[in-house]
């Protein structure tokens, strides 16, 4: 065994070992006897078939049988399966308005009851229980949550003498002189809307604060409002001082690290796992990439981001049901949660677990989240679906200027009214 | 006199059940989606839940008159369809014209203009996104290099070009159908015509508008009809492309039907548009439909 390889399995071990005592409480559900056989949907990224491996060999008269889909093709599957009933026995899913239409519709097994039984109220971080929540309850078993923060190339901020920003006004400053010296400071990709979305949703928890953010993506305060009309504002602004690259509005958001990679640009709002995907492969070091906590200002830190969650059909034969349910619950068991999070991505959903020394963006961002940050929904997520359209179309009207920012707000606020009306 | 009948009826009863198997099929794939899209597009669902709200034709009304998007995706599909009727075609023409004269090399050339036909729209759509990239692309840094930066655009996000930007990576696509089309068509034009007329003293233009021309009428209702239809049905390279955007600049009827569909949870409104596009398609596809039966 080589050096690095009896380095990383002691650090595997030792990780584990700390996230089993760390997190004492066991998934207290009993395997299932007999055969049975689970349907699995989930994401191309996301490597279940890992899992799966270890799953069969621990438990070989359950067969997980999955099938994989890119971000789009997964909410379409879900939509077909659910139109046709024919939905998957387990799938995985977002959370907020992407998974609610199938709590609602009673598709995905409501778990709140079993929460205490199968110990995921200790088991598991607070901030994914609440973001897979629905209307204060669980309808999956959460497996990971995903910051989305700001992650710098720190060759970048030295060549502009800045230091990583710890307020906002510090950002606004990092951004300036990143300018004066030819560097654009947030390399963005803005097809799709999410992505600038996430601008959006930052300066909102900015000018809002927590809690009147809450309400407004909870749709209980008016987005006609002083801080949305200042969150457009404020991105019109940094639109206009350059602070993206040019033309961003219609680049793919998968090809936003180039700029960055490339030293043509310093920043990404991004969800902070490049250390996973080019450090490693590309044997870079570590420190040439850093991270923060997208500076809101507020004393609760909170960023965007979101968890995934694998939901149970509420359909399925009882004993496919415990089945999945017994999977769902063995990707978080707490003693094997740092080897399934080497798998399916970090940070894990579980407490205690952390991730290898090698990857400190990782580490860093599953250390704070363990601590005292925590998520907001991003509006796509928190808002129903036919609202986003409006908020993504308004949002990017605000950065062609084809639209103000207190008609962008309006129009946004329009679409919510109309949303209400047609539930009512 | 019943055995009359009976035999009267055999060869078009032997038809009928040799047309069974391919009519399941097309009674499976095309005619029950056609008439259930047209089913729901009479209800408010959310293609999830197990009750669906029956709003009549109220679907439509929101479409005509409070989806803003609705009119754009329409112009937009216009607008797509005339330049497509256009650019595509005459290329391929001019194309075929020239590849159907003896030229060194002629095989290859012919293989060369139609390459990009038995490319995915999607796969074109890539190539051209990365072509159109504002600071990584092709076409800026080759305007940079040729002393043209001030023509620099962000193709795909300036509302004004960017439609028109999927229209050239459409046309690169779409000439090589309507050119292989024209070169069959050439094919079949008597070489004594052109003759006579050359010797009638016809230049080659005359001869071209007077001879080839109408002799290419059937060659160009196909090509039309063929052109129409797709541009209709355009989706794909606009989807991967644009995305729609920005602000719902780009969208045509195929793809705001899919956004509103799956996306918008508006499963309806979407349907509603795909009958409004299956009307819209008729308009060519019928007498195209029709020609053909009388021509067979």
């Amino acid at each position: 065994m080589s050096k690095l390889s009896r380095r990383r399995t002691l650090l595997g071990l030792a990780g584990a070992a700390s996230a089993a005592r760390l997190a004492a409480p066991a998934i207290a559900q009993t395997a299932p006897a007999g055969r049975v056989q689970v349907e699995l949907f989930g994401l191309a990224t996301t490597n279940w078939d890992g899992v799966i491996e270890h799953f069969h060999r621990d438990h070989p008269n359950i067969t997980v049988k999955s099938t994989r889909f890119g971000t789009d093709e997964m909410k379409q599957a879900l939509r077909v399966g659910a139109s046709s009933g024919q939905m998957p026995n387990l799938w995985f899913n977002w959370g907020g308005s992407l998974a609610s239409p199938y709590n609602r519709a009673g598709l995905s097994l409501d778990l709140t009851d079993r929460v205490k039984e199968l110990k995921l109220d200790q088991t598991l971080v607070p901030t994914a229980i609440t973001l897979a929540s629905d209307g204060g309850r669980l309808y999956g078993v959460p497996n990971r949550v995903v910051p989305m923060s700001i992650v710098f190339r720190n060759e970048m901020l030295e060549r502009a003498a800045v230091e990583p920003p710890r307020t906002f006004a510090e950002l606004e400053s990092a951004c300036e002189k990143l300018r004066a010296k030819n560097i654009i400071p947030f390399s963005l990709g803005g097809k799709y809307s999410w992505m600038t979305m996430r601008f959006t949703d930052f300066f909102m928890e900015h000018f809002a604060g927590p809690d009147e953010h809450d309400r407004i993506l909870a749709m209980e305060s008016s987005w006609e409002s002083e801080p949305v009309v200042k969150a457009f504002t404020k991105l019109r602004e940094w639109v206009t001082k350059n602070y993206f690259n040019p033309g961003f509005l219609n680049v793919d958001p998968a090809t936003n690290m180039t700029l960055l990679y490339q030293g043509r640009a310093a920043m990404v709002f991004e969800v902070p796992n490049v250390d996973l995907t080019r450090l490693k492969r590309e044997n870079i070091d570590a420190k040439t990439y850093g991270t923060v906590i997208a500076p809101s200002d507020h004393p609760r830190k909170r960023v965007s981001g979101f968890q995934h969650q694998l939901q149970i059909s509420a359909r399925a034969p009882a004993e496919v049901q415990n089945a999945a349910l017994f999977f769902a619950t063995y990707v978080v068991r707490p003693d094997l949660a740092v080897r399934h999070m080497a798998i399916i991505g970090a940070p894990s959903a579980v407490r205690g677990a952390m991730p290898a020394e090698e990857f400190p963006l990782q580490r860093q961002w599953a250390t704070w989240l363990q601590g005292d940050v925590s998520l907001y929904l991003p509006g796509d997520q928190a808002l129903p679906q036919e609202v986003v359209a409006a908020y993504f179309e308004a949002q990017d009207m605000v950065v062609l200027g084809t639209l103000k920012p207190q008609e962008a707000a309006a129009q946004v606020q329009k679409a919510i009214t109309a949303y209400k009306s047609r539930r009512n | 006199m019943l055995q009359q009948v009976a035999r009267a009826w055999r060869p078009t009863a032997t038809a009928l059940l040799f047309a069974l198997p391919a009519l399941a099929i097309y009674v499976t794939i095309i005619v029950y989606p056609l008439v259930y899209s047209g089913y729901l597009s009479l209800f408010e669902w959310d293609g999830v839940r197990d009750t669906r709200t029956f709003v009549g034709l109220d679907n439509y009304r929101i479409l005509f008159n409070e989806n803003r998007v609705f009119w754009i995706a329409l112009k937009n599909n216009a607008i797509w369809t005339t330049v497509a009727l256009i650019v595509p075609t005459t290329l391929g023409l001019v194309l075929a014209l020239a590849l159907d004269q003896r030229l060194r090399g002629r095989a290859f050339f012919r293989s060369v203009f139609y390459f990009p036909a038995i490319l995915s729209f999607a796969l074109t759509g890539l190539i051209f996104t990365w072509i159109y990239h504002p600071t990584l692309g092709f076409l800026n840094q080759m305007l940079e290099w040729v002393g043209a930066g001030s023509l620099q655009q962000a193709w795909l996000s300036e509302p004004s070009v960017a439609l028109y930007a999927v229209m050239v990576a459409a046309a690169w696509h779409n000439t090589g159908l309507p050119m292989l089309l024209y070169l069959a068509g050439l094919q079949t034009i008597p070489r004594e015509v052109l003759e006579a007329a050359q010797v009638d003293g016809a230049s080659p233009f005359q001869r071209f508008r007077m001879v080839t021309l109408p002799l290419l009428r059937e060659t160009t209702f196909v090509v039309l009809a063929v052109t129409f239809i797709n541009s209709l049905k355009v989706y794909d390279i606009v989807y991967v492309m644009t995305y729609g955007g920005p602000a719902n600049t780009t969208q045509v009827l195929g793809t705001w039907m899919y956004f509103l569909t799956y996306n918008f949870n508006r499963v309806g409104l979407g349907t509603s548009i795909a009958v409004i596009l299956f009307g819209l398609t008729l308009i060519f596809a019928v007498p195209y439909l029709r020609r053909l039966g009388r021509n067979a």
